[in-house]
């Protein structure tokens, strides 16, 4: 695997930032929408009583492409901490998912320290309307300091895993001076903690997960998870923590490593690789990954030099070779139950536009699909990947009804749909149908190219939606 | 009916120790832990300030006769407690001390206090044991055992440790604001209990214990409960938000009482001592801390200036109940 370098695609310089914002744009997150990719970032302000730095939070929406820039942010998208609290003096940076019809944010907020420079704790922020605005369900932290955790718990990442709040974030080991005429500098490692309902956590308290490369004195940051044909992908920054900031041989670079039980971590910094290209805005550091899925492909989110005060920039997966571990799928008919139909339309949600469960309660529905529709289903390791749902039982019309067609995340671009799509279209035929038809919206031109690639061809369209059918009496595959 | 507690003076005077630069004035706190011969109580003090004016703070120990509670035996040669590394929760104090035994060793909860620029602290709970009879405690680890939380979130202080039934509980005050009082923040802190089966992983309760009563920004602190008659009686100080250096503002002690420890009842008229018209604790009484030697309940408390002279004793006459 390596990474394609696409460049930057957003310099805070060249936006009117809210909250007199001027530079950096920092951590980028991504939030999913149907038409567009918002992405949440760290910018500063300057603090005039004492010409120190605040980090506030912004976004930029961008068309899926991730090109093309549709707005930026116009007014605070959350609010600093009061005084005293952990959260006062800056949030950077905050991780944002999807909770129900909430948006959860995780912020590192930062308070400032009178012998070292700041401490920081993780706050979560609710939003109720759609990302704009968040609200903090509490002064306070929800992950700070511990016993053996002394100081600087912070860069919360956090994902859903089988019904379990997981969040990886870094925990600081403590503060020394390089010399006894220099300030202190911290030295933060990746940890993790589990959640019933991502607000009380339980640490794997002081527990290193990522093995050092450059020693003991190594920092790490900012982990992001991906899961990708079946194994988590955890990618991360990590630096020398003396003589980082301007030293370009000592500075941020982006580590990977990899996990099939969520518990061990191999660490495998060069696959997939992020070349450093001399005289580039990322030559000097590459630091804050953000790894996601969009429309097929994964992308890279990043920081480049003086982290990121010139913003954020982007790279793309690319394959050498086709995925083989963890990448074994079984295909299968009518296997699954109504739970795990319900699971895996659960984890797609968001990948229909627009979104299944604002259309339908999920749980039903795949009740329904259980009873009534035949299934062509793709596993790997018992979890439902892939899914095509028929309704064939309309004998008088001989029509049949195409329902659902979806691909879990991290399994699209292996051809599980087209070959989902071939059996559905094969069994309809050797039932005797004489017609399969189906409904898209209008935009998800992805998914109308692969029908199309399947014969179907384009009838009329309803508002959004577009109603595609395939005549099997003249199909010919 | 009032409680009847009977002063019976200051009992230690941290002017009068010599040879101890860190315990140069102050003996906050006090907290006993009794044994055969002696009453020891810890307490917390300071050393002079720094250039800046700026406070650390230590706990200590002095032993007291257990036949003559005024007859002092010994004064701990060195803090009990370490100072915190850099950027550690419990880098500028160990303030206050509760202990309990547990099994062959001593366990003390403390809180640690660092220095923000925003405001001139920050405070949280550490833990720490000692296997030498309470001379000397080992910090179970360089971070706090209990600390902030979406609805406390910041000044987690004044630890007092209990074990009733097999249960741990931990009362504690947790900042709910800072408060610009003549331009300079000033906390208010409000009562709170968690509990525990070993002492070391605590739940929060997760709620205000005591009502406040002289106004809503009332700062209660110093929360210390002593089981008798069938119920819980808790002892505890209180103070307006501002203006609280001086007599009229500062701190008084309340009382509440219970009897399943999570619904209390305050009753303040009931509790029996209050400030006198002269000497030492004429100003402010606080840090009230209630202890049992050999049938005879007494209260140690502070005076004038939160300990800056030491704590008396109050002896009770009748009971608890």
């Amino acid at each position: 695997m390596r990474w394609r370098k696409l460049g930057r695609i957003f310099d805070p310089t060249q936006h009117a930032l809210p909250n007199r914002c001027v530079q950096f744009a920092q951590s980028p997150q991504v939030l999913s929408f149907g038409d567009k990719i918002r992405v949440y970032f760290s910018t500063r302000a300057l603090d005039e009583r004492n010409g120190k730095f605040i980090s506030h939070i912004a976004f930029a929406d961008f068309e899926r492409n991730l090109r093309d820039l549709i707005r930026v942010s116009e007014k605070t998208v959350i609010s600093l901490g009061k005084l005293g609290c952990f959260d006062e003096h800056g949030i950077f940076p905050m991780n944002v998912l999807r909770h129900g019809d909430a948006v959860y944010g995780y912020t590192c907020g930062w308070s400032r320290r009178v012998s070292v420079s700041v401490e920081t704790s993780i706050g979560l922020a609710i939003s109720r309307d759609q990302g704009e605005t968040f609200e903090r369900v509490g002064d306070g932290p929800v992950l700070s300091a511990s016993l053996r955790e002394p100081c600087l718990v912070g860069d919360g990442f956090v994902k859903v895993i089988g019904g379990l709040f997981h969040m990886w974030y870094i925990f600081g080991t403590g503060w020394t001076k390089a010399s006894s005429d220099s300030p202190p500098d911290r030295t933060y490692k990746i940890g993790h903690a589990i959640s019933k309902d991502g607000i009380a956590w339980d640490k794997e308290e002081a527990r290193q997960i990522i093995a050092d490369r450059l020693g003991t004195t190594e920092s790490q940051a900012l982990p992001t998870v991906i899961e990708l044909w079946g194994r988590h992908h955890m990618f991360f920054c990590y630096r020398e923590s003396f003589d980082f900031r301007t030293n370009r041989n000592r500075g941020y670079r982006i580590g990977h490593a990899f996990s099939d039980d969520l518990r061990n971590w191999t660490r495998d910094d060069d696959n997939p690789r992020l070349e450093v290209t001399p005289g580039e805005w990322d030559s000097d550091m590459q630091c804050y990954p953000h790894v996601f899925q969009c429309d097929g492909e994964i992308y890279l989110l990043y920081n480049g030099n003086e982290f990121g005060r010139y913003g954020f920039g982007v790279a793309i997966l690319e394959m050498e070779q086709e995925p083989t571990r963890g990448a074994t799928v079984v295909y299968g008919i009518n296997a699954a139950a109504a739970g795990q139909i319900a699971a895996h339309l659960q984890s797609c949600d968001t990948r229909f536009v627009p979104a299944l469960s604002t259309r339908v309660d999920i749980g039903a529905y795949a009740q329904k699909i259980g009873a009534l529709a035949v299934r062509f289903e793709a596993w790997s390791d018992g979890v439902l990947v892939g899914l095509v749902a028929v309704y064939a039982n309309d004998p008088a019309s001989r029509i049949a009804f195409i329902t659902s067609v979806s691909v879990q995340d991290g399994w699209t671009g292996l051809g599980i749909a087209t070959r989902l799509m071939r059996d559905c279209v094969g069994h309809a035929k050797r039932q005797g149908f004489r017609k399969i038809s189906l409904e898209v919206a209008v935009d998800e031109r992805r998914a109308i190219r692969l029908y199309e690639r399947h014969g179907f061809s384009r009838g009329e369209i309803n508002g959004a939606v577009l109603n595609m059918h395939l005549d099997l009496q003249e199909a010919t595959h | 009916m009032t409680f009847n507690w009977r002063k019976l003076g200051k009992v230690f005077s941290p002017q009068t120790v010599a040879g101890r630069p860190w315990l140069k004035e102050f003996a906050q706190a006090p907290a006993t832990l009794l044994f055969d011969d002696v009453v020891r109580v810890y307490f917390s003090c300071r050393p002079p300030p720094d250039a800046a004016g700026q406070y650390v703070s230590y706990s200590a120990y002095v032993d007291l006769d257990r036949r003559d509670l005024f007859s002092v035996k010994h004064v701990s040669d060195q803090p009990i407690l370490s100072l915190g590394g850099i950027g550690e929760f419990d880098e500028f104090g160990t303030y206050p001390v509760s202990v309990i035994r547990a099994g062959d060793e001593v366990r003390a909860y403390y809180a640690g206090w660092t220095r923000c620029e925003s405001v001139p602290f920050n405070v949280a709970i550490g833990a720490a044991t000692s296997r030498d009879g309470g001379r000397s405690f080992v910090k179970l680890g360089p971070g706090p055992i209990l600390s902030y939380s979406p609805d406390e979130p910041f000044v987690l202080s004044g630890p007092k440790v209990r074990r009733f039934n097999d249960t741990w509980y931990l009362w504690y005050i947790a900042g709910r604001k800072w408060k610009m009082v003549e331009g300079r923040p000033e906390p208010v802190y409000k009562i709170r209990m968690a509990t525990s089966e070993d002492g070391l992983t605590w739940r929060k309760v997760n709620r205000d214990l005591i009502e406040s009563r002289i106004e809503a920004d009332e700062a209660q602190a110093s929360p210390d409960v002593y089981h008798a008659g069938g119920r819980y009686h808790m002892f505890f100080a209180y103070r307006y938000s501002s203006g609280f250096r001086g007599r009229e503002h500062g701190y008084r002690i309340g009382y509440a009482s219970s009897v399943n420890l999570i619904d209390w009842h305050r009753d303040d008229d009931k509790c029996g001592i209050g400030v006198s018209e002269e000497g030492w604790d004429s100003e402010m009484v606080s840090y009230p801390h209630v202890f049992d030697v050999d049938g005879t309940i007494y209260m140690a408390y502070l005076g004038n200036q939160v300990g800056r002279h030491g704590f008396g004793l109050a002896v009770l006459d009748g009971a608890l109940e």
